[in-house]
């Protein structure tokens, strides 16, 4: 009974594990059919990722301060030349 | 394998009759995984989401360092640098901010040099030379509320909207207004000699350092990006980011193992006389420590299968709420997060290190601590 229960279990583990993959395989093909979408609008508009802090601006962090778009954030070492090294108050 | 079904059954049935332990020890392992796990993921989607596209990016990027900010370059200073072997085409680049009036968002404007926008535009195409037109990125079209057709006005330029950008490629273009040169020139107050920065060409990519050398000789205020540099800058910024998220986390992995420990160590009487009874009946002290061991095993890989699978649900389907706003940044107008995984086994042996090592150390150390019992002793407990 205990062992049934158990096989039970890891059954419904393995198919939650099968779903997730099925999932995770739908979307690399979806990402792969739109992967000229994505070069295009890399071409148009720089292949930036469109994620940046409004208190630094860094929407193209390659033309604008290295790693800038990534490195805004509580704690984390500030990189801005105006306060080098420094970290956020 | 009648001895391993054997063992398996005690086992199971040892879970069973430390419920509450279980419940308790399972339900924290998938927390703490859980949380590990959706860092990871998001950061790990968004690293290769990063990285996919740089071919895109040109060769090498020039821009102009004045008192160490970035600054406006000039065109006609550019065009010196067709003369440097190696170089096949200078392309001075038209972008910057603009701040939307009354929404407290900030958008990008980018002149348009001609690259083809067929299928991710939805509305019409630009012609090439035109003037009085925009594309908009889809947050952008939301925020502003305007469709193909619509006039927007942007610092004293009129412009008029002749397609957004596809959902699809939002994560790029979800704050952009796309437009001519000209107009991008008018609406950031650039005049016509100048450019935010120059995208260089290179002949091929063994020359690409040599180029930058010789660019960053001839002009002693540029910055020269490389796009291979920019490469291993990507990875390591979002390895950093992913970084801290984990180190966030390392008091709740700590908590984990005390519980763990406390848990585990802590024996209870009836814990104590079937460690004694199994002793009593013949079990040697490696077995009572195997069928310890198991029996945590089977706790702990239940709550890090449970808490892996909740992280992928939360990260990939519903597009990580909460998380998002901590690791994509603070901006106003993110893009819908539609990511695409990129999970490696590094990834899941790293979380299984995280999670299930702390816990199986201490399961470890609490079987040995029951299994040395002296039999009697423990019968009489």
């Amino acid at each position: 009974m205990r062992r049934r229960a158990f096989g039970a279990l890891i059954a419904c583990a393995s198919l939650a594990l099968l779903g997730a993959v099925i999932d995770a395989r739908g979307r690399v093909r979806a990402r792969e059919r739109d992967d000229a979408l994505h070069r295009a609008s890399a071409r148009a508009v720089g292949p930036e990722l469109a994620l940046r802090a409004p208190s630094r601006v860094a929407r193209h962090p390659t033309r604008a301060e290295p790693g800038a778009a990534m490195s805004e954030g509580p704690s984390i070492p500030d990189a801005d030349p105006s306060g080098a090294g420094s970290f956020a108050p | 394998m009648r001895e391993a079904f054997s063992t398996l059954d005690h086992c199971l049935g040892a879970v069973a009759r430390r419920r509450v332990r279980a419940l308790s020890l399972g339900t924290a392992t998938a927390l703490a995984t859980f949380a590990c796990a959706s860092a990871l993921f998001v950061t790990g989607a968004l690293r290769e989401e990063s990285l996919r596209a740089l071919d895109a990016m040109p060769d090498l990027t020039v821009s102009r360092l004045r008192g160490g900010r970035p600054a406006l370059v000039s065109v006609r200073e550019g065009e010196g640098l067709r003369a440097i072997p190696g170089v096949v085409d200078v392309r001075p680049r038209v972008w910057g901010y603009v701040p939307a009036e009354g929404t407290g968002s900030i958008l990008t404007v980018v002149g348009w040099d001609g690259a083809p926008l067929s299928g991710i535009v939805r509305g019409r195409s630009p012609a090439t030379g035109s003037r009085g037109w925009c594309v908009l990125g889809g947050a952008v079209s939301r925020m502003l509320g305007a469709i193909p057709g619509d006039a927007v006005e942007l610092r004293g330029t009129s412009l008029r909207v002749v397609g957004v950008f596809d959902d699809r490629v939002a994560l790029r273009t979800a704050d952009v207004v796309l437009a001519s040169p000209d107009d991008a020139r008018a609406v950031l107050e650039m005049s016509p000699d100048e450019a935010a920065d120059l995208a260089v060409t290179i002949s091929a990519p063994e020359e690409r350092a040599l180029a930058a050398h010789r660019i960053a000789d001839a002009l002693p205020w540029a910055r020269v990006v490389d796009r291979s540099v920019w490469r291993r800058t990507v990875v390591l910024t979002w390895g950093r980011r992913g970084g801290v998220s984990l180190l966030l986390l390392v008091p709740s992995l700590v908590a984990l193992l005390v519980l763990a420990l406390d848990r585990m160590t802590a024996l209870d009487a009836r814990t104590r006389r079937e460690v004694g009874t199994l002793r009593a009946l013949g079990w040697s002290v490696p077995e009572v420590m195997r069928a310890e061991v198991i029996t945590a095993g089977i706790i702990a890989v239940g709550g890090f299968a449970a808490g892996v699978l909740g992280a992928y649900g939360y990260v990939f389907p519903l597009g990580a709420p909460w998380l998002r706003r901590v690791v994509l940044g603070w901006s106003a107008q993110l893009p819908d997060l539609s990511l695409t995984p990129a999970i490696t086994l590094a990834d899941v042996v790293t979380l299984a290190m995280l999670a299930l090592g702390p816990q199986l150390g201490a399961s470890v150390f609490a079987a040995w601590l029951a299994a040395r019992q002296d039999p009697l002793d423990a019968l009489r407990s």
